[in-house]
C-alpha cells in the first residue's frame, strides 16, 4: 500500500500510455457496475484503478482481471470523471506483453474455433494477448 | 475639507501592505520603498504587515496627521475589498476620502507571477500611476438620493414567502410575484421533511395564508416580471399579470367549473402522475384559492373549419361523455351535424396536430356519432324562436347555404321564408349526393331541426317563373338572400357530346337520387365511363355500379395526387371495382348511329402548376387511344345559372359578386352566397356563407354601418418535436362499413361509431390548446366568475429593492440515457415519489407504482442521478439528495412494512443539524446502503433491473426490484435565465444566480439593491433557503432604514465653456443621465447632467469631441499623466 | 453516387452475406460501393495505447488508399468502422501533429482531414434517406418482429464515433421500420457480445451472448440483426453451445441487417446467402411469406 512514490515512474508511464489521469477517479464504481464481464473480473475495474491510485502496480499487472476486458467501452462512456478504464487496461496489458509474456499461445487454440469463428476474433485476440 | 492645491503641491503618503506573504512573498517591499522614496510629490513611504488591521490603519492615520499629508495611496489588495476601509480611515483624519486611492499590487501583481523582480518592477509602476492619480484628484462629496421604501420579491416558494413576510413585518410594503397560479413552490409538493419528518404542507400552509392576509404584502400570482429600469433605491419593475379568465373577486373556489370541464391534461403538481382539468387549482390549499383556465392559443382543427365549428370543443365533450352538450356546441356554428358528419371534406382532420404523432382524430365521424346518438335516444325538437324582429327576410334556394342563412336569422328572431323550386328542401344534398353516402333520413334530421326554429317554407316556387325579386320587396321583404347554387353542367367542348348515352353528371345523379327517371335498364350490364375527377364523378361512378353497370371507369386528366375528390371516397370506389384511368383527356366521343360506342382519349403528362396550384396536364402528341363504353357521364365542372340576375354584377366566369364582409350583392338589400357565389364548393363552405350572409343581413337591417370582418390570425396551438415524440401512438378508430358484397344496393356504406368507439376515439385528442372553449365552465359557475374574453394585464411598480427567490427544478430524467430516458413508468424521480408519499397525492399516500398500481415490495433508490457528473450531466453535488433519499427509504419502510429499501450512493453527506442522526435512524430501521454508482437501469418482464456495484466488496451488484426512485439533480429553472437577462444579473455556467462574494456577501448580487434567497442561487435544503431568505430580507430592511442613499460622486460632469451642445453624449449615455437644454441666450444648447442617474461609466467622455465631458477624478489629463508614469523607466 | 468501399477480411470469407447484399442493395438504391484497389487488414481492434504506432499503420494505409478515390470511405463491419474512424481521429487529434507527420512520412503517401469514415447505415440514413428507401421496397417485411442488435463497436466511444445515441440507438430500428418490419426494443441493444475474449475466455464470452439472447427472446422478437461478423458469430453460432448448456433454450435466427435490406428490396436466392447461418432463418421467412419454401 501507498508505494505510490516508489512507483511514480511506472504509474506515469501507465497514464501516458493510456492517456488517462488515474487520480481523476473518485471511486464511484460505475465502471464496475456497467462492465459486462465484471462478474468474472479480479480485480474489478474500479478496484484496479484504486490499486493504481495507491501504487499497487505489480498486483494489478499480475492480476487476471485485466485480461478479461472486452474493450466494449461502457465504463469509459459512463464514467462521471472521464476516466476510461478500457484504455488503462489496454496500457496495462501492453506493459505485460512488452515484457515478452504471451497471454495466449496461438498454436494452443482449438481447431474448431479457428474453423468456425471469424478471423477478426483471432486478429483482435492476438493483438490483445500476444506480445 | 482641505482647500484645493495644484497637483505638485500635494503631499502624498504611500503605504505598502505586505498582506502577510500574499504580497511580500513575491514583491520585494524594501526595494519598492527605496525606489519610491524620492518620487515627486511623495512625502513619505511606509509599509505594514497588514495595513487593513487596526494598527495598520492607525499607522496611516497618524502619518497623515504627522506629515500633514493631503493625499494617500495604499498599495494593497483590490479596491473592491478595502477601498472603503482606507478611505474611511483617511476621512477620519479630516482629508477628503476621494484623495485616498488604492494601488492593487496583489490581484494584479503578486498573484499573477512568481518572478520577484518583475513583480517588484510592476508594483512600483502601479504605485507611481496611482500617485499621479492622487496628484490630480479633487475632493468630492457623495451625491445623496432618495429611497422608495417598497420591496419586491420574485418567486413565492418557501424562500420568497419567508423574505416577503420578514420585510413586510418590518413595516415595509412588499410586492410578491409568483409565476404559478399558487404560491408555495416545490415545498408544497413534498410529503414530509427531513430530518424531523414533519408534514411539509402543515408547516408551509400557515405561512402561505399569512402572506395572503398580510396588510403589507401585495401578492401577484400567475404573474411574471417583464422589465426593470432604474438603480438601487429607485427601480421601476414591469409585471405581466397573466389572465386566469376568472375574476379573482368573484371566484369562491367551489370547483364546479373543474367538474364541468371536459379537458383532462397532465397534472404538473403531481409531477405528471395524475391528470387535471383545463380549468384547475394546483392543490386544495392553494393561495390564492382561485381557479385558473389554461389556454395555449387555438387548436388547429378550429382554425381550419370554414364555418368556424369548435371541433376541439365537441371532441372533448364526447370524450367526457357529454354528447348532447357536444351536439349543441357543434350547432352553434353549423346546423348540419348529421349531414356534415357524413359528407364533410373535414379540413379539420388534415390540420389535426395528431398527424404528427400517428393519425388525426376522426373528427367528422365523431360529429356523425353525436347527431345519430340524439336521434337514437329520441330527440325533442327545439321550440320555435319568438319573433322579436319584424323585418321579413326571403331566402331563395333551400340548399345548405339557404337553410343555414335561414337558421341563423331565425335564431335571432327574424321572420324568414325559404322559396324552393323543387318539391322538397335540401338542394344539392338531395339531388347531388347519392343515398349510399348520405341517406335521406340523415338530411331530414338536420332540416327538421333547422325548420323547428320557426321558418316559413314555400316549395315548388321557381324564381323567374313563379315570382321575381321585385315581387318579394313589394310583398314587404326587407332583404333577399340568393342561394340558387351552381347546377349548370359544363360541356367538354369535344365532338360527340350530344350523342345519346351522354349525361351531365348532375342530371345523372338527380335522376337516380330523386328517382325522377329510372336508369336501371339503361345502365344495367353496360360499360360506363365518367369524365372528371371530382366528388361528383366518383359518386356517379359508384352509382353506376349500383345500377348494375358491368364496367365503370373514371377518366382523369391529371394523376391521383391532383384528383379533387376526397381520397377516402376514391379508395372506396376502387374497392367497389371502379377503374381509374389517369393522365388521359378525352378528344372525341365516338358514336355509331347516334349512340355512344366509346371515347377517344389522349395521354397527358404533367407540366408546371397552374393557377389552382395543381400541375397542368399537357397532351402527348400521337398518344391517342380509345376507351370502349356505352355511357359517358360528363363530370367536368358546374357553373351557377345567373341568367336570372341580369342586373347583378358578375365575375368573369359568371358567378355573383358580393362584398365579402357582408355578402351583399351590387344591389342594396340583395345578398347572395353558396355555390352561386363561390362556384361548386363543399357543404361546410355553403354553411359558412349562409352564416356570414345572416350576419350581413342583420347588420343591414339593424342599420349598423358595415364593419369589415376582422381578419383574425390566431396563435395556432403547436407542440415541439420533442413533445410530439412523447405522445403514445394509439390506433385511429376504423369506420365500420357494410361488406363489398352489399354494395350493389344504395344502403349507406358507413355504419357509424358505437358509443365506446366514439368515446375512445375522442380521448385520443391531444387537447392542443388545453382549454377547448366549450363554455361548460361558464354554465357551471354560479358565481359568474368566468370570462373567456379577459386579457393579460401589465403594471409597473416603483420599488427600492428586489429579492430573487426563483428556486429550482429537478433534472428531467428523459436525458438520463443509461437510466432509460424516462421511458420506464416505474423509474421515477424524487419529486414524483414525494407525491406518491403525500396524503394529497395521486395515490393518497399509499405507495403504489405508476405502471400497474401494485405495492412495490423492493424499491431501489439511486443517488447522484445527474449530480457529481461533470462528464455527462451536472458537475456539482445537489446537496439535499442524500437526506431526502434517506427520508424516502424510511417513509417507504413505514408505509410498506415488509418492503425492502436499498440505496445506491457514492458518498453519504450529512452535514447539517440532526442529519447524521437521521442517517443512522435510516440504517437502524433496516435501510440497506450500497456504495456504488448505478450504471444501468432497465425494465423487462415486469421487473426493473438495476446494475450497480458495491465498491467496498469490489462486486458488481445486479438487482431486480419493483420500482426505482432516482435522486435527480437540482437544476435552475429556465425562468431564472430569462429573468437574469431582464435584470442584467449574473448566472454561473450551470445557470444558478451568482452571489457578490462566495463567503462575505452570499445573499447579495453584483447589482446594488438585488438580493438572493433560496435555491435559485444553488442547491439548498429548506432550513438553508429560509435562513438565506431572512438574511436577504434584513439586507433590504437595512437598506430601507437609511434616510437616503449615497451615490458615488465619480460621475461625468461637463465643461460649459468647451461644450458645443452637439448632444452626442446624450445618445451614448445608457442611464439617461444627460439632457440637452437651451443656454441663457435662449438659442444655443448645452448639456445638463442628471447627477443622480450617472453611473460614471465614462461613455460620454469617450464620445465627446471637444473634451467637455470629463469624468470626475478620471479626466483625460489625469489618465494621460497616469499612463506616462506607468511607462517611466 | 460512388463511395470508396472497404470490405475487410471477414466479409471476403465468413461474412459474404453481409457484403454481397450490401453491394446489390446499393445498386437498387442508386449508389455504388467501389472497392479499394488495394487494402489490408484494419487490425480488427483499435489499439488505444498511445505509443502503439505500429497498430495505426494498417488502418491508416487503408484510409490513404481511399483518399485517392474520394473523400469518404464506407465500411460494413462494425469493427472495421470503429478502427478506421478512430485511426483517422487519432491522426488529427490535437497534440498528435508530430505523430501524424511521422506516420504519413512512413507511408510515403499524402493524406488530409477532409475524409469521412462512414458506416453503410450512415449512408442509408443521411445520404439516401428513409423515404427514398421506402419507395424502393418490393417485399414489405410487415409483421416480422426484428431485434436490432448494435453491439459495442458501432456505438462506443460515443463522443468519438458520433454514430448514434449509445444508450438508445435508433438507426437500425428506423431502417427496419422503413422496410415494414416491426423493430423490437430491448435493453441490451448496446451490450457486449463477448467479442474477442472468445479466444481466451470462451465461457465468459458465452455468458455475454446468452444474456443478450435471453433479453431479445423475452422482448418477443422473432429474429435478430447485426452489423458485425463477430457479433454475428457470438449471437448466432454460439447458440449451439448455449443449447448444449441449457437445453430449454429456444433458437432464434440472426441476420446481417443487409440481408433483410436486400430481401425487402427484392433480392433473391444465392445472393441472400441464407445458408451461412447456424440457426436456419428460412422457416421463419417462409412462414412470413417472404421467401418460397
Amino acid at each position: 500500500m501507498l508505494e505510490k512514490n516508489s512507483n511514480k515512474e511506472i504509474i506515469s508511464l501507465i497514464e501516458e500510455l493510456s492517456g488517462q489521469k488515474i487520480s481523476d477517479c473518485f471511486q464511484c464504481g460505475s465502471c464496475t457496475a456497467g462492465c459486462p464481464v465484471a462478474f468474472a473480473m479480479e480485480p474489478v475495474p474500479s478496484q484496479a484503478i484504486r490499486m493504481l491510485q495507491l501504487g499497487m502496480v505489480q498486483e494489478v499487472l499480475n492480476s487476471e482481471g485485466i485480461w478479461l476486458c472486452a474493450a466494449c467501452n461502457v465504463c469509459g462512456t459512463r464514467c462521471p470523471r472521464g476516466v476510461d478504464y478500457a484504455k488503462i487496461s489496454d496500457a496495462l496489458r501492453a506493459l505485460v506483453l512488452r515484457s515478452k509474456k504471451n497471454r495466449v499461445e496461438p498454436d494452443k487454440i482449438s481447431k474448431d474455433l479457428i474453423y468456425d469463428a471469424p478471423q477478426q476474433a483471432f486478429i483482435a485476440g492476438f493483438r490483445k494477448f500476444v506480445g | 475639507m482641505v482647500e484645493k492645491k495644484t497637483k505638485n503641491q500635494k503631499r502624498i503618503g504611500v503605504f505598502v501592505c505586505h498582506c502577510g506573504i500574499n504580497i511580500a512573498g513575491t514583491v520585494k517591499i524594501d526595494e519598492v520603498l527605496r525606489r519610491l522614496k524620492d518620487y515627486p510629490s511623495i512625502a513619505v513611504v511606509k509599509d505594514h504587515q497588514y495595513c487593513c488591521s487596526d494598527p495598520g490603519q492607525n499607522l496611516i492615520k497618524e502619518t497623515i496627521v504627522k506629515e500633514k499629508l493631503d493625499g494617500v495611496v495604499v498599495a494593497c489588495c483590490s479596491p473592491t475589498l478595502h477601498e472603503p476601509t482606507f478611505r474611511k480611515a483617511a476621512a477620519s483624519t479630516g482629508i477628503n476620502p476621494y484623495l485616498c486611492e488604492i494601488a492593487n499590487i496583489r490581484e494584479q501583481c503578486s498573484w499573477v507571477t512568481e518572478d520577484k523582480d518583475k513583480a517588484t518592477e510592476k508594483a512600483v509602476k502601479i504605485i507611481k500611476t496611482m500617485v499621479k492619480k492622487v496628484q490630480y484628484d479633487e475632493p468630492l462629496t457623495p451625491i445623496s438620493v432618495p429611497i422608495t421604501k417598497r420591496a419586491m420579491v420574485i418567486g413565492a416558494g418557501v424562500a420568497g414567502i419567508q423574505a416577503a413576510l420578514d420585510i413586510a413585518n418590518a413595516g415595509y410594503e412588499t410586492i410578491l410575484v409568483e409565476k404559478n397560479p399558487s404560491i408555495g413552490g416545490h415545498m408544497a409538493q413534498l410529503s414530509e421533511t427531513f430530518p424531523t419528518l414533519d408534514c411539509s404542507q402543515c408547516i408551509l400552509t400557515p405561512k402561505m395564508v399569512e402572506v395572503k392576509q398580510h396588510p403589507n404584502i401585495k401578492l401577484f400570482s400567475y404573474s411574471e416580471v417583464k422589465g426593470v429600469s432604474g438603480y438601487v433605491g429607485n427601480f421601476k419593475v414591469k409585471v405581466k399579470k397573466k389572465t386566469r379568465y376568472i375574476l379573482p373577486t368573484k371566484c369562491n373556489g367551489c370547483g364546479d367549473c373543474a367538474i364541468a370541464c371536459p379537458v383532462s391534461v397532465i397534472n404538473e403538481f403531481d409531477a405528471g402522475l395524475s391528470k387535471r382539468k383545463a380549468v384547475y387549482r394546483p392543490f386544495p390549499q392553494a393561495v390564492p384559492n382561485i381557479f385558473t383556465i389554461e389556454k395555449k392559443g387555438i387548436s388547429p382543427c378550429r382554425v381550419a373549419c370554414p364555418a368556424g365549428v369548435n371541433a376541439h370543443g365537441y371532441v372533448a365533450l364526447i370524450a367526457a361523455g357529454k354528447y348532447q352538450e357536444a351536439l349543441d356546441l357543434e350547432r352553434q356554428a353549423n346546423p348540419f351535424a348529421s349531414v356534415c358528419g357524413r359528407v364533410c371534406n373535414h379540413p379539420c382532420e388534415s390540420n389535426c396536430n395528431r398527424n404528427q404523432v400517428d393519425k388525426p382524430i376522426a373528427i367528422c365521424s365523431l360529429k356523425r356519432f353525436i347527431a345519430d346518438y340524439e336521434l337514437k335516444k329520441g330527440r325533442q325538437l327545439p321550440p320555435p324562436v319568438e319573433k322579436v324582429k319584424f323585418d321579413k327576410v326571403a331566402i331563395i334556394g333551400g340548399g345548405p347555404a339557404g337553410l343555414a342563412c335561414a337558421y341563423f336569422l331565425a335564431k335571432k328572431g327574424y321572420p324568414v321564408t325559404i322559396f324552393e323550386a323543387l318539391p322538397e328542401l335540401g338542394g344539392m344534398l338531395i339531388t347531388g349526393i347519392p343515398e349510399f353516402r348520405l341517406p335521406r333520413p340523415a338530411i331530414k334530421a338536420d332540416i327538421d331541426y333547422i325548420l323547428a326554429h320557426g321558418i316559413d317554407v314555400k316549395t315548388n316556387q321557381t324564381l323567374g317563373k313563379d315570382f321575381t325579386i321585385e315581387d318579394l320587396f313589394n310583398r314587404g321583404y326587407k332583404a333577399v338572400f340568393l342561394a340558387t347554387g351552381a347546377s349548370k353542367g359544363l360541356k367538354l367542348g369535344v365532338p360527340g357530346e350530344n350523342l345519346s348515352g351522354v349525361y351531365q353528371v348532375l342530371d345523372f345523379l338527380r335522376f337516380v337520387n330523386l328517382k325522377t327517371k329510372d336508369l336501371t335498364t339503361e345502365v344495367n350490364g353496360k360499360r360506363v365511363a365518367v369524365i372528371g375527377g371530382g366528388n361528383a364523378a366518383v359518386d356517379a361512378a359508384r352509382t353506376a355500379l349500383r345500377l348494375g353497370a358491368k364496367e365503370v371507369s373514371i377518366i382523369y386528366r391529371r394523376s391521383r395526387r391532383e384528383m379533387p375528390a376526397n381520397e377516402w371516397e376514391i379508395e372506396e370506389a376502387e374497392k367497389e371495382g371502379v377503374k381509374i384511368v389517369y393522365l388521359s383527356g378525352p378528344t372525341k366521343i365516338l358514336g355509331k348511329d347516334n349512340k355512344v360506342i366509346g371515347i377517344e382519349c389522349q395521354k397527358m403528362e404533367l407540366g408546371p402548376p397552374d393557377a389552382t396550384g395543381r400541375r397542368m396536364p399537357i397532351p402527348i402528341p400521337k398518344s391517342e387511344f380509345t376507351v370502349e363504353t356505352d355511357i359517358v357521364i360528363l363530370a367536368v365542372s358546374q357553373a351557377p345559372d345567373t341568367s336570372l340576375f341580369p342586373d347583378l354584377e358578375k365575375t368573369r366566369w359568371g358567378a355573383i359578386v358580393v362584398n365579402p364582409d357582408n355578402m351583399m350583392t351590387s344591389q342594396e338589400g340583395i345578398f347572395a352566397g353558396g355555390d352561386l357565389v363561390s362556384g361548386p364548393a363543399t357543404v361546410i363552405e355553403a354553411v359558412a356563407a349562409g352564416r356570414k350572409a345572416a350576419e350581413g343581413i342583420e347588420m343591414y337591417l339593424e342599420g349598423e354601418e358595415l364593419k369589415p370582418a376582422e381578419k383574425p390570425n390566431p396563435e395556432i396551438a403547436q407542440f415541439t418535436p420533442e413533445e410530439y415524440a412523447l405522445f403514445k401512438k394509439e390506433p385511429r378508430a376504423e369506420m365500420p362499413k357494410i361488406p363489398l358484397t352489399e354494395r350493389k344496393s344504395f344502403k349507406e356504406v358507413e355504419l357509424g361509431f358505437s358509443e365506446e368507439e366514439a368515446k375512445r376515439e375522442a380521448q385520443r385528442c391531444l387537447n392542443c390548446s388545453v382549454c377547448c372553449e366549450c363554455m361548460e365552465c361558464v354554465k357551471a359557475c354560479e358565481a359568474e366568475a368566468i370570462d373567456h374574453n379577459l386579457k393579460d394585464e401589465s403594471e409597473e411598480f416603483e420599488i427600492g429593492s428586489l429579492v430573487l427567490a426563483t428556486g429550482y427544478e429537478v433534472l428531467d430524467k428523459k436525458i438520463l440515457g443509461p437510466y432509460g430516458n424516462g421511458k420506464y413508468p416505474d423509474v421515477i424521480d424524487g419529486l414524483q415519489f414525494e407525491r406518491i408519499l403525500s396524503a394529497s397525492g395521486p395515490t393518497s399516500g399509499e405507495v403504489r407504482r405508476p405502471s400497474d398500481g401494485k405495492v412495490p415490495k423492493r424499491v431501489v433508490f439511486v443517488q447522484c442521478a445527474g449530480s457529481r457528473d461533470p462528464e455527462n450531466y451536472m458537475p456539482y453535488c445537489s446537496k439535499v439528495c442524500c437526506m431526502y433519499t434517506a427520508k424516502h427509504a424510511l417513509l417507504y419502510k413505514h408505509r410498506v412494512h415488509d418492503g425492502e429499501a436499498i440505496i445506491f450512493y457514492i458518498d453519504v453527506r450529512t452535514g447539517g443539524k440532526g442529519f447524521e442522526e437521521f442517517y443512522k435512524r435510516a440504517t437502524d430501521e433496516g435501510v440497506i446502503y450500497i456504495r456504488g454508482k448505478v450504471s444501468k437501469i432497465f425494465e423487462q418482464n415486469g421487473k426493473v433491473t438495476v446494475w450497480g456495484a458495491d465498491t467496498l466488496t469490489g462486486k458488481k451488484v445486479e438487482l431486480d426490484c419493483d420500482m426505482v426512485v432516482l435522486a435527480t439533480a437540482m437544476v435552475p429553472t429556465p425562468q431564472t435565465k430569462t429573468l437574469a437577462t431582464i435584470l442584467k444579473t449574473a448566472l454561473d455556467e450551470q445557470g444558478w444566480l451568482v452571489e457578490a462574494h462566495p463567503k462575505l456577501r452570499p445573499v447579495e448580487t453584483m447589482t446594488a439593491g438585488f438580493y438572493l434567497a433560496g435555491a435559485g442561487q444553488g442547491p439548498k435544503d429548506i432550513p438553508e433557503a429560509v435562513a438565506q431568505a431572512s438574511a436577504a430580507a434584513s439586507k433590504v430592511v437595512a437598506l430601507f432604514s437609511q434616510k437616503e442613499l449615497q451615490h458615488a460622486p465619480i460621475i461625468a460632469g461637463v465643461d460649459d465653456d468647451l461644450c458645443s451642445g452637439c448632444g452626442l453624449c446624450v445618445g451614448v449615455c445608457p442611464y439617461q443621465a444627460r439632457e440637452l437644454e437651451l443656454k441663457e441666450d435662449g438659442k444655443t444648447k448645452k448639456i445638463k447632467v442628471v447627477e443622480v442617474l450617472c453611473e460614471g461609466c465614462g461613455a460620454c467622455s469617450a464620445a465627446c469631441p471637444s473634451g467637455a465631458a470629463q469624468q470626475k477624478n478620471l479626466t483625460d489629463e489625469q489618465i494621460q499623466a497616469m499612463v506616462k508614469a506607468g511607462l517611466e523607466e | 453516387m460512388r463511395y470508396p468501399y472497404y470490405p475487410g477480411c471477414t466479409l471476403y470469407t465468413k461474412a459474404k452475406n453481409l457484403d454481397r447484399c450490401a453491394r446489390q442493395s446499393a445498386q437498387i438504391l442508386g449508389f455504388e460501393l467501389q472497392e479499394l484497389e488495394t487494402w489490408n487488414c484494419c487490425g480488427a481492434i483499435y489499439s488505444t495505447v498511445t505509443d502503439d504506432l505500429a497498430a495505426q499503420v494498417g488502418p491508416i494505409r487503408n484510409l490513404v488508399q481511399a483518399r485517392k478515390m474520394g473523400n469518404s470511405l464506407v465500411t460494413l463491419c462494425a469493427a472495421c468502422y470503429n478502427v478506421l474512424l478512430r485511426s483517422h481521429n487519432f491522426l488529427f487529434a490535437p497534440g498528435n501533429e508530430k505523430t501524424r507527420k511521422r506516420l504519413l512520412e512512413f507511408l510515403e503517401e499524402p493524406y488530409d482531414e477532409n475524409m469521412k469514415v462512414l458506416h453503410y447505415l450512415e449512408v442509408l440514413k443521411n445520404d439516401i434517406g428513409w423515404d427514398k428507401i421506402k419507395v424502393k421496397v418490393k417485399k414489405n417485411l410487415k409483421g416480422l418482429k426484428v431485434a436490432p442488435y448494435y453491439g459495442c463497436l458501432l456505438l462506443r466511444p460515443a463522443e468519438e464515433l458520433k454514430f448514434d445515441d449509445p444508450d438508445n440507438p435508433k438507426v437500425m430500428d428506423e431502417l427496419m421500420a422503413t422496410l415494414g418490419a416491426e423493430p423490437i426494443d430491448f435493453p441490451f441493444k448496446g451490450e457486449c457480445c463477448g467479442g474477442y475474449i472468445l479466444v481466451n475466455a470462451p465461457d465468459i464470452a458465452l455468458k455475454c451472448s446468452k444474456t443478450i439472447l435471453d433479453s431479445i427472446i423475452a422482448a418477443g422478437a422473432e429474429c435478430v440483426i447485426t452489423s458485425c461478423p463477430l457479433c454475428q458469430y457470438n449471437i448466432d453460432n454460439q447458440q449451439k453451445l448455449i443449447r448444449e448448456k441449457s437445453p430449454g433454450f429456444k433458437k432464434i435466427p440472426v441476420f446481417y441487417f443487409t440481408q433483410l435490406l436486400g430481401l425487402a428490396l427484392g433480392l433473391e436466392g444465392e445472393i441472400l446467402a441464407l445458408d451461412n447461418h447456424y440457426v436456419d432463418p428460412k422457416p421463419l421467412l417462409i412462414q412470413k411469406g417472404l421467401i418460397n419454401g
